[in-house]
């Protein structure tokens, strides 16, 4: 419900921009902190939400992360412009990654960035085109038992 | 034990945060070279985790940092660029760099009392190694 929106951001994120990588994320803890969210809700967002960060960096050209917190959940919608993911399915399974050397070095690459997302996640849906790009959407719902 | 003790065992050199580093107690450590084990599987509920990885680009305090993560050991003598320091610096995570491999600084902190990290388990926290 829109009513209960307590909060909109928006991070822009560059591909290949390992300076900042991570950045995005960083403020959105920030940012969920002082909103005094549930600190296993911060958890759970912040983990969904680097991976998503780290995915559009390591994969995409440029995208953006809007975060939007309301009363009872966390929403972050992630679009990026990039090549898209053709396979879904086969890309959500634990240790598939196209990931190059260069970004194994890195320590990313295990293919556990989208199987973390669902795992932190109540809500998530991926929607991609190939050539185009691909928008991740999640959400992490604050309930009774966390306050 | 202190982050400052940890350095000493494993004959490591404290880079970032040092001014903190009699103060920061560890109790549980996880070993990774991939972020992703660390995010899927660390939980460092008392901020008191030491990380040990074998990689040292800025993303390893993003990971800290994002899991409450306190102190970072990089182990087998890389040198840790500035940019990871300066990071570390900013966020007030503590960075200590060994010769030792991961195996070895893993074994020295075991073998002195720090536990394996709490691990999630198919969404639920257990207690495990
Ligand atoms: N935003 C994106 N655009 C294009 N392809 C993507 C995007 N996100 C994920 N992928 C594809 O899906 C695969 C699996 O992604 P996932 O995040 O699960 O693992 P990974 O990034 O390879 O490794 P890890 O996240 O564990 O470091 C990637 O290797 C990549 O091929
Ligand atoms: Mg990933």
């Amino acid at each position: 419900m829109e009513e209960n929106l307590l909060l909109v951001e928006k991070f822009k994120i560059q591909g290949r921009d390992f300076d900042r990588a991570g950045e995005a994320s960083s403020q959105i803890k920030t940012i969920l902190k002082k909103l005094n969210i549930p600190p296993s809700v911060i958890r759970k967002a912040t983990i969904a939400a680097y991976e998503t960060e780290m995915n559009i960096i390591i994969y995409a050209y440029h995208g953006v992360m809007t975060l939007k917190v309301y009363k009872n959940k966390v929403k972050v919608i992630a679009e990026d412009k990039g090549p898209g993911i053709p396979d879904i399915n086969l890309a959500m399974q634990e240790g598939y990654s196209t990931a190059p050397p260069e970004i194994l070095e890195m320590g990313f690459g295990a293919g556990m960035g989208l199987a973390n997302i669902k795992k932190n996640s109540d809500i998530l849906e991926i929607k991609s085109n190939v050539n185009k790009g691909t928008t991740v959407t999640f959400e992490v719902s604050i309930n009774e038992q966390h306050k | 034990m202190k982050a400052e003790e940890a350095a000493k065992l494993v004959k490591g050199k404290i880079v970032s945060c040092k001014e903190v580093a009699d103060k920061v107690k560890i109790r549980s450590g996880f070993s990774a070279d991939l972020m992703s084990d660390v995010l899927a599987l660390a939980i460092s509920p008392n901020k008191d985790t030491i990380l040990i990885t074998g990689i040292t680009n800025p993303q390893i305090v993003r990971t800290a940092e994002i899991l409450d993560i306190p102190v970072i050991v990089v182990a087998r003598g890389k040198a840790v660029p500035q940019e990871t320091i300066k990071l570390a610096e900013e966020k007030g995570i503590i960075l200590i760099k060994t010769k030792l491999t991961v195996f070895v600084t893993s074994g020295i902190l075991y073998s002195h009392g720090i536990k394996g990290a709490r691990i999630l388990k198919h969404g639920r926290k257990s207690a495990a190694g």
